[in-house]
Formats: structure tokens, sequence, C-alpha cells
């Protein structure tokens, strides 16, 4: 799902790089604060295009083996 | 295509089932997740959580917010399973299906949620009440 978001002023940026996005457009997305998004500056039209990120069924294949935990666990 | 699994095959997905056996089924789930989709309802994740005993809490509930962002993976209303996920970090000596229940009843639009157990009661969460509030 995309959603562009027009008014970039009204989005607070941080030093880190991130924006804070409105609860209510999380909502309107259907997300929640768990969810991750991929940002998008279209620095001449502003506007914030917000995608969110999927990850391919065979890299969650696994996700909780023991493998997977310990290295995680390393990590 | 859409398919359906149930608790089994979704346990042995997640973590990972090497045996020759299991390969067709993976093989499966993970060709469909790229063309069709993989249906996975609330009532299945509650039941595959039962499967988790013994895991670390933490990991399974990153393991099933993971679930909600994988592609071709139909997880039915993924901000109620992120909300029953959330509170269920939250608590220690609760299930999931009494977050997912509290969790159901709120997305529905239920004001309040009540119940005996005593440390639903004392959260926080929105629509969490005492069973003795409101009378």
């Amino acid at each position: 799902m995309e959603k562009i978001i027009a008014a970039i002023s009204k989005i607070k940026g941080s030093a880190k790089g991130q924006i804070a996005i409105p609860q209510h457009i999380r909502e309107e997305m259907g997300y929640s604060s768990h969810a991750e998004f991929r940002v998008e500056y279209r620095k001449g039209r502003d506007q914030i295009i917000l995608t969110r990120q999927r990850i391919p069924a065979e890299s969650f294949f696994g996700i909780l083996s023991e493998d997977a935990v310990r290295r995680r666990a390393r990590n | 295509m859409m398919i359906g699994i149930d608790e089994n095959i979704l346990f042995k997905f997640i973590t990972g089932d090497q045996s020759k056996a299991f390969r067709p089924t993976r093989d499966i789930i993970i060709e469909t997740a790229a063309k069709g989709e993989v249906f996975i309802s609330l009532a299945l994740v509650l039941e595959v959580s039962r499967l988790f005993q013994g895991y670390q809490k933490e990991k399974v509930i990153e393991a099933m917010l993971t679930m909600t962002r994988v592609a071709g993976f139909s997880v039915e209303s993924p901000e109620t399973l992120t909300d029953a996920l959330e509170m269920w970090a939250e608590m220690h000596h609760l299930s999931l299906k009494d977050c997912l229940l509290a969790a159901i009843a709120g997305a529905a639009g239920a004001d309040h949620y009540y119940t005996e157990r005593k440390e639903l009661v004392k959260h926080s969460h929105g629509i969490l009440a005492p069973p003795d509030s409101e009378k």
C-alpha cells in the first residue's frame, strides 16, 4: 500500500533522519506503531511517499528456528 | 489463488522445519505467497500461539508482528492482532488469547471489555475495565 502525504511541513524530522508519522495517517493505512514504512521524499513536489515494508515469505520461513533465535541473541 | 493452512503447518513454517516431509508444503506456501495469498486468521494465530509454549515470549511476539508484513500473507485484521500483541507484551501472566479477545472486542467497537482477570483489569489499555465499573 502506498500513500502520498502532501503536507510534509506538518511532519517533524529528527536528527536520525527519521520522521514521525502522524497517528491518524498510520491508522488510515491500517497499521499501528509497529508498522515499518519505506519513506521517499519527493523534493520538488513537497511530497512524502510512504510504502509499507513487506518481507518475502521465504525470509519469514524459519524466523523462529533455533538457529535464527541464537543468531539474533548474539547480535 | 488463496490457501488456508492449519496451526501445525504455520508452526513448522515459522520454526523452519527442515524435514523432507515438510518441504513440499513449505514450497506451496512460498509459491502461493508470491503469486496469491496465504490466509492467516486470528483463530489460527491463537492456535499456533499455544504451540509456542516454552519459547521466549518476546521472540514469538516479534515473529507474529513480522508475519503481518509478509508479502502474500493475508492476515485477518492485522491492526487487531498488533493491538493484542502489544497488550500481551506488557502482560506477564496472560495468554495471547486473553489479549486477543480484548483487542477483538475493541476493534468491534466495544467501549469497555469486562473481565475478571486481574492483570487485564489493572491494565490501562483503552477498553479494559473492571467488572464492577460503570454499574
